[in-house]
């Protein structure tokens, strides 16, 4: 799939050049070949292929390029992980406030930007509070953001004119002309094409898709989805509002009727249809969803049932051949170009060992020179169900030291982890670092350097381990994500940095295969790319659920190298663990936890002797491991 | 004026039509994690197959409704087929969403398809209960009304039944919470999905078939009816039937209400806002559950 990173720059870039000297060449060219290719799809049923640029087909290329625009923006969202069917309003608030600013007075330019500031307001207001919801409730509160824009346009008359409409809305000075406003429409699609891919392929993208993908393991690297969330809610809001600012004066009336619910779908559709998160997928998207309900009607000669009939056929066989989208089409056919042809030098590193010394470097790199915090947790205590889950457990961790907490299963190892690492609110207790007390919360705690592995491995699964890693590692580089946008030199200096980073955390863990899909990582290699990531994420105290579970032999060997060499930076360790023999070769502190209870805390000498542990847990597993020495 | 009992009246019933469908969305979702969009097409279908039935071919009405709901209920089965099945792989991240595009598609074609075949005008539907009505406190209410009232308690109820007491209902709620895990004790995931579908596609008929009589059928009631039934899905808590009926009657009564006090225009503006302070109390909605353990 598309690399979420502008370090790796692909030669087929300039396959881009082709839709730019469409652009360049002017609104008869764009007109001529979006007709034209159009007519040629139907000419088996019309038998004849038509280029035409008359005026007619000169306003469709230009609301067509406004759409796109649209799309554009819209997939932000998408690719963070959302669904927004309200986006026709935003494009509402673009278009009636240049319709009506102008025909007060003020200059277009104006009240262009008036138009974009006042749809991204909007789009902070109504994106703010919704963005905590679910998917599709998400998509439905949104969806009524649409509704009720066009409702409103409708009940206040006095203002917007309300089903009457408002005419005489006219293009400015140097772009009268339809041919002429062509230009003005065509510069900003070339300027929101660039950035949101530049939005996409830098951290900016990255933060967003592992929001999308998993929003625990994304809060987990002190990503804060909420303003992940928001961000591309308010950029794409604005985005919206410019397109609409775009289509007044081009339509030159408005009427409440052009921004219905369907228009908000199409612009969704056109993202999905094309590939949602991809940078041109939109475009191709809107591309099709534009012309086929044209070309239908080039065919039966009416508009209306006929078209929307096909329109929904070829949507449903759109998505059971692609999907993705059409650009996962162009990504398996692009894949199988390189392979057949070759050359595609791989990202990965030459060797695929697990390195404990380029490992401890890596990790005592990340943690400088200060050591880590003291953690003290006092009295945690939650219930869940009826259940007591953890009751008054305190556990204290010194930087550098590892220390285990074991227990038969229910005990409470996990709610405590969850507890500690912020990710479940407590019912009582207290939680301080360095005599600090911080706040509950998965971020939060991350904030604070809390670095977390899970039971099972929460990963970025529809990313690359590549990318896995590299998303940790956004935001140490102090560079502003905005100059990303803009690729500054600075910015593509730390992107290709941290490109090379992650590059190397991955061949010191035994990953060489860096452009895998983590998806399709087979168990222990999983445990091994979230550790990966931990690495990058910079920890300053590790807390690890169970990382032995599934692990081969020997990759608890070189998982016990890990854990050490955490320590040996400085950093404190709590690990979960069942694997009794490697918690005892490696805790300089063991706590065992009984019915959410501490039953015992000491060195791994007094726990093994402790005559309560024997009995309640240990007993016939640690007879039996000495026995087999 | 209509008066306050009327009112009443006219939002439970309203609220019977919205609890029918918001059951629609909340038995397939419970079962396959899938959001039906295409399911305001299906109550729509059910106004329209049932009108044809019963107005053009004189089919008798419970005859009608039988074959209304069988109809729906195997339209639900072929969306499956075509629209869902094989598109809900959730490991493809962002790639997952599929079928959202498919089932919209699969929702167009419906409409396109019907208002090729019967028209964009409304058309009569005789009530499945005679037209006539009895006197409660005074208010007039005919027994359509009651009937469908009747007939969002009772499937309810039913549904409720049927997915917490049940072994197949307590596969189906396995089914939505780990796919692979149920797979793994022996659930046939596939058929329990097919048969959620096939529930979800007769339901949304049947609340079509049974909502009609009261506003007559037209080809383009999909869109704001299974809205208004996903909103009370929604606030009622996905996927709690409880949740459906309740949030449904209370919507109904809402917009009735607010339309009177404030105009027919803020119709939509009011039921949206009212989804949205619901949702900033209770993200999850009213009786949906939140997970006790994150990770």
């Amino acid at each position: 799939m598309e690399p979420l990173t502008y370090a790796v720059r692909s030669r087929w870039r300039y396959l881009l050049l082709i839709p730019l000297v469409l652009l360049v060449g002017g609104p008869q060219v764009v007109a001529t070949v979006t007709s034209g290719l159009s007519s040629l799809l139907i000419s088996p049923f019309t038998h004849e292929i038509e280029f035409a640029a008359n005026r007619y087909e000169i306003f469709n290329a230009q609301l067509l390029l406004i759409y796109i625009v649209v799309a554009l923006g819209l997939n932000l969202v998408f690719q963070a992980g959302m669904i927004s069917l309200g986006h026709s309003a935003f494009f509402l608030v673009g278009a009636y406030s240049v319709g009506l600013l102008t025909q007060h007075g003020l200059s277009f330019w104006l009240a262009l930007v008036v138009g974009l500031v006042l749809a991204a307001v909007l789009g902070l207001l109504l994106g703010a509070p919704a963005i905590r919801l679910g998917l599709f409730t998400l998509a439905m509160v949104t969806l009524g953001y649409a509704i009720v824009a066009q409702d409103m346009v409708l009940e206040w008359r006095g203002l917007t004119g309300g089903g009457d409409g408002l005419r005489g809305i006219e293009r400015p000075a140097p772009f009268a002309g339809l041919d002429q406003y062509y230009w003005l429409v065509a510069v900003c699609v070339v300027l929101v094409y660039l950035l949101t891919r530049n939005w996409l392929r830098s951290p900016l993208g990255r933060a967003g898709r592992a929001t999308a993908d998993n929003e625990v393991a994304a809060g987990s690297i002190r990503i804060d989805v909420r303003v992940v969330k928001v961000r591309s809610f308010v950029v794409s809001a604005a985005i919206a509002g410019l397109a609409g600012g775009l289509y007044a004066p081009l339509i030159g009336f408005l009427s409440p009727r052009a921004f219905t619910v369907d228009l908000a779908v199409l612009f969704l559709l056109m993202v999905l249809l094309g590939g949602g998160g991809t940078a041109v997928g939109p475009i191709i998207g809107a591309v099709v969803l534009f012309r086929i309900p044209l070309a239908v009607e080039d065919v039966t000669g009416s508009a209306g049932n006929v078209s929307l009939l096909v329109y929904g056929v070829v949507l449903v066989i759109a998505v059971r051949l692609l999907p993705q989208g059409f650009m996962s089409g162009w990504w398996l056919l692009r894949g199988w170009l390189e392979r057949r042809f070759g050359g595609r030098a791989t990202d990965g590193p030459a060797a695929a060992e697990f390195d404990g010394t380029a490992f401890a470097e890596l990790v005592a790199a990340g943690a400088g020179q200060a050591r880590g915090p003291r953690l003290r947790a006092v009295d945690l205590r939650k219930q869940l169900g009826g259940v007591k889950a953890v009751d008054g457990v305190g556990i204290e961790v010194e930087p550098g030291e590892v220390h285990a907490i074991i227990g038969p299963n229910g005990s409470g190892k996990t709610t405590t982890l969850n507890l500690l690492s912020g990710y479940v609110e407590p019912d009582g207790g207290t939680f301080e670092l360095d005599g600090e007390r911080v706040r509950s919360g998965g971020t939060v705690r991350a904030r604070h350097g809390l670095g977390r592995t899970f039971q099972t491995p929460l990963l970025f699964s529809s990313m690359t381990c590549l990318e896995n890693v590299m998303v940790a590692l956004d935001g140490r580089t102090g560079v502003p994500r905005w100059a990303g946008l803009l690729r500054l030199p600075h910015a593509r200096a730390a992107e290709r940095r941290d490109h090379e980073r992650a590059v190397a955390i991955l061949a010191a863990v035994g990953i060489r295969d860096v452009d895998t899909r983590a998806s399709v990582l087979p168990p222990g290699r999983r445990r091994l790319l979230e550790i990966a990531r931990l690495i990058a994420f910079q920890p300053r105290i590790v807390l690890m659920d169970e990382p032995a579970a599934g692990l081969t032999h020997a990759e608890i060997e070189h998982l016990e190298t890990m854990i050490a060499a955490f320590a040996a930076a400085g950093i404190g360790v709590v690990l979960v663990e069942h694997h009794v023999d490697l918690v005892l070769r490696l805790a300089t502190r063991v706590t065992v936890l009984d019915f959410g209870k501490v039953l015992a805390s000491g060195t791994p000498e007094e726990i093994r002797n402790d005559p309560k542990v024997l009995e309640a847990y240990l007993g016939t597993s640690l007879q039996a491991n000495e026995g087999d020495r | 004026m209509i008066g306050f009992l009327e009112t009443v009246v006219i939002g439970l019933t309203t609220g019977a039509v919205y609890a029918l469908i918001a059951m629609g969305y909340n038995v397939v979702f419970a079962s396959t994690g899938v959001m039906n969009f295409a399911h305001g097409e299906f109550y729509m279908g059910g106004m329209m197959i049932g009108a044809f039935l019963a107005v053009s071919a004189g089919v008798p009405m419970l005859l009608a409704l039988v074959i209304t709901v069988a109809l729906g209920a195997l339209l639900g089965v072929v969306l499956e087929r075509v629209a869902v099945r094989g598109l809900t792989d959730k490991d493809a991240g962002l790639g997952a969403s599929g079928w959202v595009l498919s089932t919209l598609g699969f929702g167009i074609v419906i409409q396109a398809g019907i208002t090729l075949w019967m028209g964009p005008e409304l058309r009569p539907f005789p009530p499945l209960a005679p037209f006539d009505s009895f006197t409660l406190a005074g208010v007039p209410i005919t027994y359509q009304r009651v009937v469908v009232i009747v007939a969002a308690l009772l499937v309810g109820l039913l549904l409720h039944l049927y997915l917490e007491r049940t072994k197949v209902g307590r596969a189906l709620s396995a089914v939505e919470q780990d796919p692979d895990a149920a797979l793994l004790r022996g659930i046939p995931v596939l058929r329990l999905g097919v048969l959620a579908f096939a529930i979800g596609g007769g339901l949304g008929a049947l609340s079509g078939f049974l909502a009609a009589p009261l506003s007559a059928a037209v080809s383009s009631a999909g869109l704001a009816f299974g809205l208004k039934g996903f909103i009370a899905a929604a606030a009622g808590g996905i996927p709690s039937i409880k949740g459906a009926v309740i949030a449904g009657f209370l919507l109904g009564l809402l917009e009735v209400f607010g339309v009177a006090l404030l105009g027919a225009g803020y119709r939509q503006a009011i039921v949206f806002a009212a989804l949205l302070v619901v949702l900033m109390v209770k993200p999850a909605g009213l009786f949906g559950t939140g997970k006790l353990r994150p990770v």
